[in-house]
């Protein structure tokens, strides 16, 4: 189901990505126009090297575009400072990462608290939401367990749930199944398919199947333009 | 490809760390090298200590040289273990890919044995040039030491240095190269990382304490080498330099309790010209005039005395006689279960010359710091000797006698006294008086420090029309305590050296957590954390290690100092306050020296700082 309905939610216009290696430069996006709007999920597909990544990059503020600009929530983020990025994407954007990418040496519980932690709430909030977050990914009986004591499935639904920590707005995935076998990529599915229903707006790079069929539409990227919408 | 060549190659490619490496060798060598000369041109050799043969000054420097040469030793082979215990860490994989291939673990060993080696050698080589050439440069400048330079025991310590420098490398390459290759190249693996800790009382702390705590016990290997080291190297600094201010005071308290303040003596003007040069003996070598000290011109009148006391309204008035002659040593006898009977007899019938001096025990200006018992008047035939001569001519003096003009004397205690640098025996003076032909020939006066110079130009001018002379011992004591000070500040900045390894080590550590906590700071970053965030708990990483560092070592050195090294310790708030100031400079030094990994972090952007989100 596609909703056009909604406000957008990122304008990206315009946008190039080059680096430079050596005498080498590289385009990893070439002029890309990009755009999803308020509780939309957007599926990114395409082949390795086709700037997928560096454009959820660029979204996520956690990269700048060479050239081109680019508004997430109605702001400008070529505009804004390294400090400005870092309070904005705690506030507003959830990641989650084909790797999980929790921190080692916190625990379950600990993971999902540090956005919050972050944000300076109040310690019974954290503990509450912390609560509630572990019930909705189903790992309440892991909340003291460290990363490295956790399977691959389990520790995506921690990524997911930190990543929802902060009640972000948008939620940017990369490959959030690439890693997992058929059964623990449904149980990823269905969460996406959960915070679709709450109206989340998720941009995810995705090769699965089942979050293709998921999404409201999604967009194929080769050689750092998007090819098709 | 040989193991040296590979060695070599390797070595090459990773210059700036083999540099560090050999940085903190040589500053270890170098301060070893440097104490060992600097003690025997001072007159205090190491062996003095280790056969027990060492008394009072000498003791006290000996000691301290020792133990700062011993510590060196420990930190050399520390950075050693702690630097190659880091490079393995890092080469993990590296060695994960040799076994994989089919290098054979005795192979792996050899290569990175060979490595320490060149390591070691460049780093003792670079340590013993330098350290030689401080010395000579020290010796250049002060004329008093003999620039000697003793090669065996040289040698014997690079050895030394060498051995231990081994042991401990090859001690962490050993436990790398167990590694099963699976093991090595899982990406999860990393050498000593395999701790978990939960540490629940945590939870009360903020994000930035909890996760840099966890993160050093997460890597508990290196964490746990970091704090020996630096421990061990703090400890040094605390002995040295909490020690030298400490031993500053308390030796020149000693000084003053044998000289005394405020102390001047009255004598014929050639013993008071000899009586000068005998207690600037200490510090530099003088010769005094031959005189026959006995003589009839020398002796002082009690008339004259009761004048004098009376003129000078003295708070204390003390007779002495003093002479030179031979001292023999006599023989006694200390328990030793080995020999027949349970006893063993000491003594080798040695002899040297000295200067006795007949005192009043009850009157003495002198306070003495003794080990053993001080003279009474009771005690006729017992002798209080300096500890100088104990070394010379004694065994175990406290269980022998001294042998004086025919007469044994029982050695009642071994003091500290800068008289003729340490050679000297004191007795009662009426055990001297029925042999000698006079009964007084120095009068000591303990006068007012408020009517100091009216006092000296009172007696200046009862005195004039004589040959005898006022000798004021102020200004002897204040030179022979400029030179205590002027050691014990040469060996307060000796650890200097090896505060450069422990900057050092501490940078190699913070380098190493920031290249191995690089992905998860960019997660951070990534879920919005800010950079001062990430900045925050790689500092209070480096914080906390310094801390239990420093705390340690100062309860350690202060230990070391307070009940081993310095008897009877002298500590005053100058003391507090000048190593407080000291050791509070030295950890900012360490802080300082550390930002610049922490800050080199702050600048990158989080892709460039290792993000990776597959």
């Amino acid at each position: 189901m596609r909703n056009n309905n909604g406000k957008s939610v990122i304008l990206a216009s315009s946008i190039c990505k080059s680096y430079k290696i050596g005498d080498i430069e590289i385009k990893a996006l070439d002029n890309v126009d990009f755009n999803a709007a308020e509780g939309e999920l957007v599926a990114i597909r395409g082949h390795s090297g086709a700037g997928k990544t560096t454009l959820l990059n660029i979204i996520g503020g956690l990269e700048s575009p060479t050239s081109g600009e680019i508004r997430v929530l109605g702001q400008n983020l070529t505009e804004c400072d390294e400090e400005y990025l870092a309070t904005f994407r705690c506030a507003y954007v959830g990641f989650v990462f084909q790797t999980y990418n929790l921190i080692s040496t916190l625990t379950t519980a600990e993971n999902i608290a540090f956005p919050m932690e972050l944000a300076k709430w109040p310690e019974t909030h954290i503990k509450e939401r912390v609560k509630e977050l572990l019930e909705m990914v189903g790992l309440t009986y892991r909340a003291n367990n460290f990363p490295s004591q956790l399977s691959g499935g389990e520790q995506q639904r921690v990524a997911f749930a930190r990543a929802l920590a902060n009640n972000a707005l948008l939620i940017l995935a990369d490959e959030p199944t690439g890693n997992l076998d058929l059964k623990t990529s449904r149980a990823i599915t269905n969460i996406l398919e959960r915070l679709k229903a709450i109206g989340k707006t998720q941009i995810v790079v995705t090769h699965d199947q089942e979050i293709l069929q998921l999404a409201d539409r999604f967009v194929h990227m080769k050689e750092g333009r998007i090819t098709q919408v | 490809m040989s193991a040296i060549s590979f060695a070599i190659r390797d070595l090459g490619r990773r210059k700036f760390q083999a540099f560090l490496t050999i940085i903190s060798l040589a500053a270890c060598t170098a301060s070893a090298v440097f104490l060992l000369p600097l003690g025997g041109s001072l007159g205090i050799e190491i062996t003095a200590i280790l056969g027990g043969q060492a008394y009072g000054f000498q003791l006290l420097f000996s000691r301290f040289i020792a133990f700062v040469i011993i510590l060196n030793l420990m930190i050399g082979g520390l950075i050693v273990f702690f630097l190659f215990s880091m490079t393995m860490s890092e080469r993990t994989k590296d060695i994960g890919i040799m076994k994989a291939f089919g290098c054979l673990t005795t192979s792996v060993f050899a290569i990175f044995t060979t490595e320490l080696s060149i390591v070691v050698f460049l780093g003792g080589a670079f340590g013993t040039i330098i350290g030689i050439g401080a010395y000579l440069g020290i010796c250049a400048m002060v004329p008093t030491l003999n620039g000697y330079l003793d090669f065996t025991s040289t040698l014997v310590l690079l050895f030394g240095f060498a051995f231990v420098a081994h042991f401990f490398g090859a001690k962490s390459i050993s436990t790398a190269i167990q590694m099963k290759p699976a093991e090595a190249l899982s990406h999860s693996h990393l050498l000593g990382s395999t701790t978990e800790f939960t540490g629940e009382s945590l939870s009360r702390f903020g994000i930035i304490i909890r996760v840099a705590f966890r993160s050093l016990m997460r890597r508990a290997l290196p964490t746990r080498n970091i704090y020996l080291c630096l421990t061990t190297i703090l400890t040094l600094i605390t002995v040295a330099v909490a020690g030298s201010l400490i031993a500053s005071e308390t030796t020149a308290n000693y000084m003053e309790r044998a000289i005394g303040r405020d102390v001047i003596i009255i004598a014929h003007k050639d013993l008071v010209n000899n009586y000068a040069a005998l207690l600037s003996r200490f510090h530099k070598p003088t010769i005094p005039e031959i005189v026959n000290y006995l003589s009839y011109q020398y002796a002082l009148p009690e008339p004259l005395i009761l004048q004098l006391v009376e003129i000078s309204q003295a708070w204390r008035s003390e007779r002495r006689l003093l002479y030179d002659t031979t001292a023999y040593e006599g023989y006694g006898a200390i328990i030793n279960p080995d020999y027949p009977g349970g006893y063993q007899f000491v003594g080798e019938g040695r002899s040297s010359q000295t200067f006795v001096m007949g005192v009043e025990p009850s009157k003495t200006v002198a306070n003495w710091l003794i080990e053993g018992e001080p003279l009474t008047d009771n005690t006729l035939d017992c002798a209080l000797i300096g500890n100088n001569l104990a070394t010379q001519i004694f065994t175990s003096p406290l269980d022998q006698e001294i042998i004086i003009s025919e007469k044994n004397y029982k050695i009642a205690g071994v003091c500290i006294d800068p008289f003729n640098n340490g050679n000297v025996t004191y007795l009662h003076l009426n055990s001297l008086i029925a042999h000698a032909p006079i009964t007084c020939n120095l009068l000591l006066l303990k006068i007012s420090p408020g009517n100091h110079s009216q006092t000296l130009d009172r007696l200046g001018t009862f005195l004039a029309t004589t040959d005898f002379q006022i000798l004021e011992l102020n200004s002897n004591l204040d030179t022979n305590i400029d030179f205590l000070q002027s050691i014990w500040t040469l060996i307060m900045w000796l650890p200097l050296l090896s505060l450069i390894s422990g900057g050092i080590c501490l940078y190699v550590f913070l380098t190493y957590t920031i290249s191995v906590q690089q992905q998860e700071f960019s997660i951070m970053r990534a879920i919005g954390a800010k950079q001062n965030t990430v900045t925050k708990i790689v500092f209070m990483q480096a914080l906390l290690i310094l801390l239990t560092s420093t705390i340690s070592s100062g309860c350690i050195g202060f230990v070391l100092n307070l009940l081993f090294l310095i008897p009877e310790p002298v500590i005053s708030v100058h003391s507090v306050v000048s190593f407080s100031f000291l050791f509070g400079a030295t950890i900012l030094f360490l802080t300082v020296l550390n930002l610049y990994p922490i800050w080199r972090i702050t600048r990158k952007s989080i892709t460039q700082a290792g993000y990776r989100s597959n």
